[in-house]
């Protein structure tokens, strides 16, 4: 059921029009940044934007600094708002039920279709930007001594094989952070039959949350937000790094994705799945 | 075959709500404090003072409403008491320290190690060392770190009423609070409360609020985690990175500056508070008051008296009428500030009194100009 879930992924269009996209926002700063040499002051723009300019191996950084605002909430929410809604509207959802698989099992499959995306996603952001990172930039100051490593924000340097580790980090959560929108997406996705429907759901928690975010007001659900946390991974290129944030973060996350899949397992093995108009019913 | 599905999807959407509930409380419940066993008032207050020699690693995170203008070429300082700053120390000794402060893009370290002081900015690939000392500079991160922030204010306040407040548990210690009201009545502080790690004495939170409003803390800062254990001594080294660029830089040269100003010297007493003997080698620059209801004098250049004139009057200051020149006021919940130009020089007084106090000050500055 899960490989089969894979594999339907990974034959989507749309799925792989996302990853392209993805990439091609850091790569079109990298070039512009590149050709023009003109990096944000420090403290303005995204985080490490005014680092790369003397180290292409800190574009990593500034480019999931890039997409995690906007473009990937809007490529996870697409994926994981079509992952029942898009079976119901096409009306492939009955055929589904109709063999011997738990709906439970069906939705435990999506969710990790939905966790490869995201962990696929966030990866591939990190693989090509390095490669159009150091192209653009080259390997900064340590690698013409010898060294090979990054600055870290705390000034000291990180070995190649330190930043590998932090990077790696990084990744894992941020895909988990993602995951926790792919959890409310499939939730929603199973409450209507419009994955377009589903989608806007999910982007209308990510907009909420990050209104909330600055209010004073907001102070005593602010941890809860599931994009409070989402920067808390620069803290992993501080030195020594710094695990604080990062550990609250992912506590909230798997919250989210606990209770939004528990939601969407509540909703769905009891939802009575009707004929698509148009599409079953002709048959029958 | 329907009402038993409505029932059990009834029955799960409850599950998955009280797993929720669960969830939101696991993460909202403060664990009772238990007990600190924590002595009198007095004796925790002797103790909090006697703390910089107690070496901790820990997070801690500020937050000010004080409400204050931007004011140009000192944002970074004002910022400190306007917005929430996240601090990270690492505290061998009082001699021997580093202090980040931590933002989105980067940080700004200082290291303290044997009297040298060096900053660290990722922002601008700059380390710089400080050469010399100043008696008198901008606040910065460090001085908002809860224990020493507290200490400065107990030592400001060595004879202010103290009592015990209840304990409770900050960075996963039982802290022992206690409650420091100033006696003075022209203060704008109305009490400050201090919590620590009994054993230890260490500050963990210091909360203080205005008299404005003394139910709603102006300023806060806890230490959300805290190691009582000495940092490696590794991070306490700071380094030049490949590609920084490294400086020295004097100390800024106050005496110097203030010099060229020409000031006169500060009155002996001022609104009715005696000069205290701090800054001597400051000209011009006084401190006036005890305890937690001080301002200090600072001299200024007449167009730059002017020009903060102007823009306290535009960010809603309150006119003064003073015999010669011209003066206004500003209150915030905590500080208040009152400025006067006219002339060749002007006067700038900064206090946790209330406006009415710097108001007299200035009146009398301003006769002793005539």
């Amino acid at each position: 059921m899960i490989s089969t879930e894979l594999v339907l992924m990974l034959r989507k269009r749309r799925v792989w029009l996302c990853w392209a996209l993805l990439c091609l926002l850091p790569t079109v700063v990298a070039v512009l940044l590149a050709t023009t040499r003109l990096a944000p002051p420090p403290g303005r723009g995204g985080a490490f934007l005014s680092a790369v300019l003397s180290d292409g191996q800190l574009f990593p950084a500034a480019a999931l600094a890039l997409v995690l605002p906007v473009f990937l909430p809007i490529t996870v929410a697409i994926v994981s708002g079509d992952a029942v809604a898009g079976e119901a509207s096409a009306g492939t959802l009955r055929y589904l039920l109709v063999r011997p698989v738990g709906r439970l099992k069906l939705l435990v499959a999506k969710l990790v279709s939905v966790a490869a995306f995201t962990l696929l996603a966030v990866l591939l952001v990190t693989v090509t930007s390095y490669i159009v990172g150091v192209a653009a930039f080259g390997f900064g100051p340590d690698a013409e001594l010898g060294g090979g490593g990054i600055t870290s924000l705390s000034g000291a340097t990180l070995t190649p094989l330190e930043l590998a580790g932090r990077t790696a980090g990084t990744v894992g959560y941020l895909a988990l952070c993602m995951l926790t929108l792919g959890a409310v997406g499939i939730f929603f996705s199973t409450l209507t039959d419009s994955p377009l429907a589903a989608a806007l759901g999910v982007l209308a928690v990510v907009v909420t949350s990050a209104a909330l975010q600055p209010l004073d007001a907001a102070e005593a659900v602010r941890t809860f937000l599931p994009t409070q946390h989402w920067l808390a991974w620069i803290d992993l290129f501080r030195d020594p790094p710094l695990l604080d944030a990062v550990r609250t973060g992912v506590e909230v996350q798997l919250g989210w994705i606990v209770v939004a899949f528990g939601a969407a397992w509540a909703n769905f093995t009891t939802k009575d799945v009707r004929p698509v108009s148009g599409v079953i019913g002709h048959g029958q | 075959m329907v009402a038993g599905e409505r029932r059990s999807l009834s029955r799960r959407a409850l599950l998955v709500g009280a797993g929720a509930a669960a969830l939101v409380a696991a993460g909202t419940v403060s664990w009772p404090a238990g007990a600190t066993g924590a002595s009198d008032p007095a004796t925790l207050r002797a103790r909090i003072r006697d703390s910089a020699a107690q070496p901790y690693t820990g997070l801690a995170e500020a937050s000010g409403r004080l409400g204050l203008p931007d004011l140009p070429q000192l944002e970074q300082a004002t910022a400190l008491f306007t917005g929430t700053t996240r601090i990270r120390a690492f505290h061998a000794g009082p001699d021997r320290w580093r202090v980040d402060e931590l933002t989105a893009a980067g940080e700004r370290d200082v290291y303290h190690v044997d009297g040298a002081e060096s900053l660290w900015d990722f922002g601008s690939q700059r380390l710089t060392r400080i050469v010399g000392t100043t008696s008198l500079r901008l606040p910065r991160a460090a001085d908002l770190l809860p224990p020493d922030l507290a200490r400065r204010i107990l030592a400001a306040a060595p004879d202010d009423p103290v009592d015990a407040l209840p304990d409770r548990r900050v960075a996963g210690r039982t802290a022992a609070g206690i409650r420091v009201t100033p006696a003075d009545p022209d203060t704008t502080v109305a009490h400050v409360d201090v919590w620590a790690d009994a054993p230890s004495g260490l500050p963990l939170r210091v909360e203080i609020s205005g008299r404005a409003d003394p139910g709603r803390p102006v300023l806060t800062s806890e230490l959300t985690s805290v190691d009582l254990t000495a940092p490696a001594d590794g991070v306490l080294v700071p380094t030049v990175p490949p590609g920084a660029t490294a400086a020295e830089v004097p100390a800024t040269d106050l005496t110097g500056a203030l010099r060229v100003l020409g000031p006169s010297a500060p009155p002996g007493t001022l609104a009715g508070r005696g000069r205290l003997p701090r800054y001597p080698d400051l000209p011009g620059i006084g401190v006036y008051g005890t305890g937690l209801g001080g301002f200090v004098l600072v001299p200024v250049t007449g167009r730059i008296a002017a020009q903060a004139v102007d823009g306290a009057t535009a960010a809603g200051g309150v006119a003064v009428t003073v015999p010669t020149g011209r003066a206004v006021a500003v209150s915030t919940p905590l500080l208040s500030v009152v400025i006067r130009a006219g002339g060749r020089r002007g006067a700038l007084l900064v206090g946790t009194v209330s406006a009415a106090v710097l108001t007299q000050a200035v009146t009398e500055l301003s006769e002793a100009a005539r």
